[in-house]
């Protein structure tokens, strides 16, 4: 390992260390759900959204049950919605993303 | 003994009738008390979706409003030769009151009304020269009049299984992507790096994310200076074209999301300005003076972003950004000086940038670009006091922060910026449009020259935000 690589390794390593207060960002759910479901479920994030009311990703929420909900909406996401990182670390942004574009939300998408 | 239990089996004989009776009539209690909660169930249930539908409805049978009001302090700094001039005290507001309203799914209306405007009255003509040009009309600082920023409708059906957009109207190609950055807004579909003005016009696109991730093809239309006479007309021929006037301006644009994962993206964008306009000298005194149209002006630029560094790893390389940016421009000229030349010129420029979060929820950004001799974008109406940074030929460097301050609902509802930039120019004619006075003269042969041309400009920027 060179100099370089180290100094590189150690910057990230820091920057990692430093922590963030990221709260639940619905931006964040919008990507993570591009990234990670897109492809998986075969339709886009905002027809996902709409599958629900937001009184209804409210409710799967509160009992708990939002990765079981989603995973009713896309079988195929199965793996994901049951990781790990999905309850430790997506579901939040990703709760704060279908509850902006839930069917009833009235949110008006950009072009 | 017996008489013992024969008395046992009576009492208990009439106990069991006793409580076989309150059995039954409990029984019965919790029956009609369990059909009572499923009639309730049902009706709630139906009531429930009653007021789903009604907020369904409600949504889209409404225009809604959104305020982005801001407040800035701008302290600028020119350097010339001779001289350095500054303004440690340019305050002003700028207001954009958005709407929107989708009476059905594929039917949206949009727009917006916007003023921005320095504190205090005015004696210098704000607003009556090139500061008021349409290009510019909402991004220059001008009156309190209040003026349609943006107003147009979207249609969206899909064409063959694949979703399209077809739109029409005062479009702003502003808050492009990239610049968006620093100028802490949602990206628009413009390359920041070659377009950031205001346009009427049109777009049509096509989503092509069934092949590649992310993917959509635009073309834009936009007229960006009107040949029509006016009302009133003196020779009665009111709107029709005035050949003694400037040509129309249009511009014909394609633009490509070549790819975007929500983690890597990329755009690319080829434009022609057709008859764009310039400064003339007719009356030889070497200063131009009068707006004639020069010929055609080609563009391109290919713009990648990484939003987030690994694979989630954590919330700090999450939220980082790099990106980076390339662009050519070319003259066409159609027989007059174009950038002081009437052969085809050509131009680069590279745009080089990063984000990150701090420890409070906000984002720092360093940027860095570099334009070349004939360098010549669109970008007019970008968010810079001392010009447009994009439209350098030289060096531009930029350093922000940018922190929330109230939150709902994880969106930023006020919010400030400090911001700083340093314009280094090696060449004249950087804000200029396509005429003589874009004519790059190294700022060395400037001096030499006696011309008292800016060497370098720095704006340092604190503004605070509210949107709702």
């Amino acid at each position: 390992m060179n100099t370089l690589q180290k100094v590189a390794l150690v910057a990230i390593v820091g920057f990692g260390l430093i922590g963030t207060t990221a709260s639940a960002d619905a931006d964040k759910g919008k990507r993570i759900y591009q990234k990670k479901l897109k492809n998986v479920c075969g339709f886009s994030g905002a027809v996902f959204a709409a599958k629900h009311t937001q009184d209804e990703w409210a409710e799967a929420k509160e009992n708990g049950e939002l990765g079981k909900v989603m995973e009713e909406v896309c079988p195929a996401g199965k793996d994901f919605f049951e990781s790990s990182k999905f309850k430790k670390k997506f579901s939040s942004h990703l709760y704060d993303f279908v509850h902006d574009f839930a069917s009833d939300s009235g949110n008006i998408p950009s072009c | 003994m017996k008489k013992i239990l024969l008395s046992i089996a009576v009492v208990s004989s009439v106990f069991s009738n006793v409580f076989a009776d309150d059995i039954s009539d409990m029984k019965a209690e919790i029956k009609l008390l369990n059909d009572k909660i499923k009639k309730l169930e049902n009706k709630q249930k139906r009531t429930s979706k009653s007021l789903a539908k009604v907020r369904a409805h409600d949504a889209f049978d409404n225009i809604k409003f959104d305020i982005d009001f801001r407040t800035s302090y701008d302290y600028i700094s020119y350097k010339t030769a001779s001289k350095t001039v500054t303004n440690d005290g340019l305050y002003s507001n700028r207001l954009w009151l958005g709407m929107g309203y989708q009476p059905t799914k594929e039917m949206i209306f949009k727009g917006q009304l916007a003023f921005n405007k320095a504190f205090g009255a005015d004696t210098n003509g704000r607003g009556q020269g090139y500061d008021g040009f349409d290009w510019v009309v909402n991004e220059a600082l001008s009156d309190d009049t209040l003026r349609v920023r943006e107003a147009y409708w979207l249609w969206t059906p899909t064409v063959g299984g694949f979703g399209t957009t077809l739109s029409v109207g005062r479009r702003p190609a502003t808050n492009g992507y990239l610049i968006n950055l620093r100028d802490d807004d949602k990206a628009k579909s413009p390359l920041g790096h070659i377009i950031n003005m205001e346009f009427d016009g049109l777009s049509a696109s096509i989503k092509l994310d069934r092949y590649i991730s992310g993917s959509y093809l635009k073309l834009c239309l936009g007229r960006g200076l009107t040949n029509a006479r006016t009302r009133f007309d003196a020779q009665g021929l009111d709107y029709a074209t005035d050949d003694t006037q400037l040509d129309n301006t249009d511009m014909l644009g394609i633009m490509a999301k070549v790819y975007d994962d929500g983690q890597y993206s990329m755009m690319a964008k080829y434009y022609r300005g057709f008859n764009v306009p310039g400064m003339k000298d007719t009356d030889a005194d070497g200063i131009p003076d009068t707006l004639k149209t020069f010929g055609d002006m080609d563009g391109a630029a290919v713009s990648a972003k990484i939003q987030g560094i690994g694979d989630m790893i954590n919330d700090f390389l999450d939220e980082t950004i790099l990106f980076a940016s390339v662009a050519w421009s070319q003259t066409r000229p159609d027989g007059s000086a174009m950038l002081g030349s009437t052969s085809k010129k050509s131009g680069t420029s590279y745009w080089i940038g990063g984000q990150i979060p701090n420890m409070t929820g906000g984002k720092f950004g360093l940027e860095y670009n570099h334009g070349s001799k004939y360098w010549r974008s669109f970008t007019y109406g970008e968010d810079t006091m001392i010009g447009s940074k994009m439209a350098t030929r030289g060096n531009a460097y930029e350093a922000y922060w940018t922190q929330p301050i109230i939150k709902k609902d994880g969106k930023s509802v006020f919010s400030m910026q400090i911001r700083y930039t340093y314009l280094d120019y090696d060449y004249t004619g950087s804000n200029a449009f396509f005429g003589e006075a874009g004519t790059p003269v190294a700022i060395g042969s400037a001096i030499a020259n006696a011309m008292d041309a800016v060497e370098s400009a720095q704006d340092l920027r604190v503004y605070f935000r509210y949107r709702y």
